[in-house]
């Protein structure tokens, strides 16, 4: 198997070439194939992306080259620049096309029709390229031309509406999690492709939408309409579904999350907890039997003041510990932060937080890292995001052979 | 018909509820050959999860709307794992198998017996995926429990509710969902591209709480360069204002009033305007003090107001085509029946599959959320518990006729 040339170790898709469109809809696909491996080579029009607009910013300086957003989700990719709406530009763009495997782009609907440029006339162009298109809702349909930013995603996707207080406005989830959602099934999508040209040598083009991604998350809430006819409300789903406590408490350093009478918890390891913290004349007894605290009504309530009054007097690595020390354990956990995240013991063992050089800048700076650990074929960041056409001599050169006279042309010309 | 991208892949799934579950769905939906390896003595918790479909048989392992909807293309064999002749069984499917899946807390497949190292012996190249709350080391691997617990631990949580108020589950166990199981099915399709070059197979660790961690967004980039938290934002954005979701016309519902609302999200000053014609106050565009995207951020409750006094009257429908034909982005909080019945571009594209079970009939199952132009991603029924008991013991695993029957008599194929 070929060693990537970048990181010297061998990765599961070294040998692909992807060629990255991508708006924020679509930026943490190209980000989850280039971390495993691949040579993704990110595209901007001459001048920068405009994914480098968006906040936060290193130093909080609004500038391209500091967009904490464009460093995320650009990292392990190369980065060129060129403009598509240039004819010269486009030219150049199809003999990228036959030189990589596969292309991730977020346009609305019918925008690369209009430069002369979609799925059919790509693949007489290399019939082994993959499209893969990530858009709001699609590629066809009457919503396909709608606008779709994160919120919309997981509105017309029926997230927000399971989500939240009844007497308080549904809310979405997460940082822009409708973007991460499609982006991690179009990978997925893209792996299978990718899987059949192996044995088939034809390439595909993939459709996946935000919409259609968010209404894999609603859980319960789809089946119960479908066999009941009940339409699910924000703050129906545990009484009707799993039942139990499952309620962010406050604690002595901010809050924890707690889950009880449900699966796998044990009302018996509560009790003993609270009896050996003072506090076992106030449980009561009765609640033994979890399906008391199954229902909304003056048990859980009562209870649920009581664990409050522990939660109080501990802090949450205190109660942690004292959670899961004992046998069985009390699922009571820590509501993180990200400061959390970065600081835990089990960030710290695992090596979960990584370490990119920023040499412009002469900074060390600190990344998430692995979302799973692959031993065999390493998940890794190869380096950080590219500055504006950082790559454009080597990748030109090495993809078509464009010396640096010839690019200087097409720079002068605007089209790189 | 295509060749399916997985087809020739046997995946042995060992997973509840649904982490495991669906990332063996995700590959069963490409192709390969999942079987659940369950048991009646001791079943997964989700096959009687509600919902579970009206007019079936009291107690049935194959009634749950929701494990049915998760399991999806699957096969299903039934053993007592805890008799060494169902785990002999068990460990016979293993030389034929290519993937193994399972979400138990760190550290119990190795007690079952099926451990990556014994899985190892059996098949050398053998794929593995462990879905633990922490990861299968470090000093927080002892702990266990449901996924919204790493969702707790990883940020979610924190990121998620209303900016007055303290951070909120937010009640669907989304990360089990979406995320993790996502990424763990793009992790195993890397791993299989790995084996079928070099002939190595591998055991992979995921850690929801890693892979939560991993997905909330530049929390962790912004803390570690400049020391700040990010919080909850309710429904607003850090790069467009307005936006939120702002209640419209309510209806009538299964005999009560259903609440609406309609999410409007502006990021420029083309769709502010957009905005302000659609909503009769042209008088805005020019108006000093919404006239740049800083500006708006700073009164964003003072046009919360003027916007929620136009949706307030209006259908949820009405005012999102008219917001997305004046070029502003705009969506209806749907409910599951608009999902399923109503919604013109979920229906376009057939999203939901209608597809029959022998026990439950007809119901709507999740469709993958994308298409491909040249693989046809069927849906077909989960199965039912031990459903394809015959077709593994006779057909893969050659075993005799009275052995079955003794394994049915004793209660090890149960």
């Amino acid at each position: 198997m070929a060693e990537s040339p970048k990181s010297g170790r061998p990765g599961p898709l070294t040998d692909l070439k992807v060629l990255d469109l991508a708006g924020p809809i679509g930026a943490y696909c190209g980000k989850l194939l280039a971390d495993l491996g691949a040579d993704v080579v990110r595209i901007e029009p001459p001048g920068g992306d405009p994914m480098r607009d968006i906040g936060p910013f290193f130093d909080d300086d609004p500038e391209p080259e500091k967009s904490l957003y464009w460093w995320h989700f650009n990292t392990s990719k190369r980065g060129i620049t060129l403009d598509l709406e240039n004819p010269e530009g486009l030219e150049i763009f199809k003999r990228l096309v036959q030189w990589a495997d596969i292309g991730i782009e977020t346009f609305t609907p019918g925008y690369l029709d209009k430069l002369g440029l979609n799925f059919q006339t790509i693949h007489v162009l290399n019939p082994e390229f993959i499209l893969t298109s990530i858009t709001p809702f699609g590629q066809t349909g009457p919503y396909s031309q709608f606008k779709g930013p994160d919120i919309i995603g997981q509105a017309m996707g029926g997230m927000i509406q399971v989500v939240g207080f009844p007497d308080r406005p549904p809310y979405l989830i997460g940082t822009e999690m409708g973007f991460w959602s499609v982006s991690v099934f179009a990978a997925n999508a893209t792996m299978l492709a990718v899987t059949s040209r192996d044995f088939t040598g034809e390439g595909q083009h993939i459709d996946a939408s935000m919409q259609r991604a968010m209404t894999l998350g609603i859980g319960n809430a789809m089946p119960t309409y479908d066999v009941e006819g009940h339409v699910l409300h924000r703050g129906e789903i545990f009484a009707r579904g799993r039942g139990g406590v499952r309620t962010v408490f406050r604690c002595k350093d901010g809050y924890v999350f707690y889950i009880a009478a449900a699966a796998g918890t044990s009302m018996e390891a509560i009790r003993d907890l609270l009896t050996e913290n003072g506090l076992g004349d106030e449980f009561d007894p009765r609640w033994l039997d979890p399906t008391l605290l199954r229902q909304q009504g003056v048990d859980k309530d009562r209870f649920e003041v009581l664990v409050e009054k522990f939660f109080l007097l501990h802090t949450r690595m205190e109660l942690l510990e004292m959670s899961f020390s004992r046998t069985p354990p009390v699922f009571a956990v820590p509501t993180g932060t990200a400061q959390d995240v970065v600081e835990s013991p089990q960030s710290a063992a695992r090596g979960f937080i990584v370490t990119l050089e920023h040499p412009e800048l002469d900074e060390s700076i600190q990344y998430p890292g692995a979302p799973y650990i692959l031993p065999k074929s390493p998940w890794r960041l190869s380096r950080r995001a590219p500055l504006i056409g950082e790559h454009n001599s080597e990748v030109f050169q090495e993809a078509l052979q464009i010396d640096e006279a010839e690019l200087s042309l097409l720079m002068q010309d605007g089209v790189v | 018909m295509t060749r399916m991208p997985l087809e020739g892949v046997r995946v042995l799934d060992f997973g509840w509820r649904a982490v495991a579950p669906l990332c063996a769905r995700m590959l069963a939906w490409g192709g390969a050959e999942v079987i659940r390896i369950e048991s009646a003595t001791r079943h997964d918790g989700a096959r009687q999860m509600p919902p579970v479909v009206p007019d079936t048989e009291e107690g049935s392992f194959n009634a749950s709307a929701w494990f049915n909807n998760f399991n999806s293309n699957k096969l299903s064999v039934s053993l007592n794992l805890g008799d060494p002749r169902g785990k002999e069984l068990a460990h016979r499917l293993v030389p034929l198998s290519d993937i193994v899946v399972e979400n138990f807390s760190a550290g119990t497949m190795n007690r079952m017996g099926f451990g990556y190292e014994a899985l190892r012996q059996l098949r050398p190249d053998i794929i593995m995926v462990s879905h633990s709350l922490t990861g299968l080391t470090g000093p927080w691997k002892h702990i266990k429990g449901h996924g919204p617990m790493a969702a707790a631990m990883a940020g979610m949580h924190h990121l998620s509710g209303y900016p007055d108020a303290a951070p909120i589950n937010p009640a669907q166990a989304f990360t089990d969902y979406v995320v993790n199981p996502h990424h763990s099915a793009l992790a195993i399709m890397a791993a299989l591209r790995h084996r079928r070059k070099t002939g190595e197979g591998q055991y992979i660790d995921l850690a929801q709480y890693e892979s939560i961690a991993h997905t909330t967004g530049t929390s962790i980039l912004e803390y570690t360069t400049s020391g700040r938290v990010q919080t909850r934002n309710g429904n607003r954005s850090h790069h467009s204002a307005p936006q939120g979701v702002y209640q419209c016309e309510s209806i009538p519902l299964d005999g009560r009033i259903e609440e609406r609302w309609c999410a409007i999200s502006v990021s420029n000053n083309q769709e502010w305007q957009g905005l302000c014609e659609v909503i009769d106050r042209p008088d805005l565009v020019g108006d000093e003090r919404f006239a740049t995207f800083e500006a708006r951020k700073e009164r964003e409750d003072e046009i919360d107001s003027v916007i929620s006094a136009w949706t307030a009257n209006r259908p949820a429908e009405g005012v999102m085509l008219q917001l997305q034909a004046g070029g502003v982005a705009a969506g209806v909080v749907q409910n599951a029946k608009d999902l399923l019945v109503s919604d013109p571009q979920l229906t376009h594209s057939a999203h939901y599959r209608e597809v029959v079970h022998a026990e439950t009939g007809k119901s709507a199952y999740d469709g993958p959320p994308f298409s491909m132009s040249d693989t046809v991603l069927d849906v077909r029924p989960a199965p039912l518990l031990g459903e394809h008991n015959d077709y593994i013991f006779r057909n893969l695993l050659s075993v005799e006729d009275e052995e079955i029957d003794l394994g049915y008599v004793e209660g090890y194929i149960a």
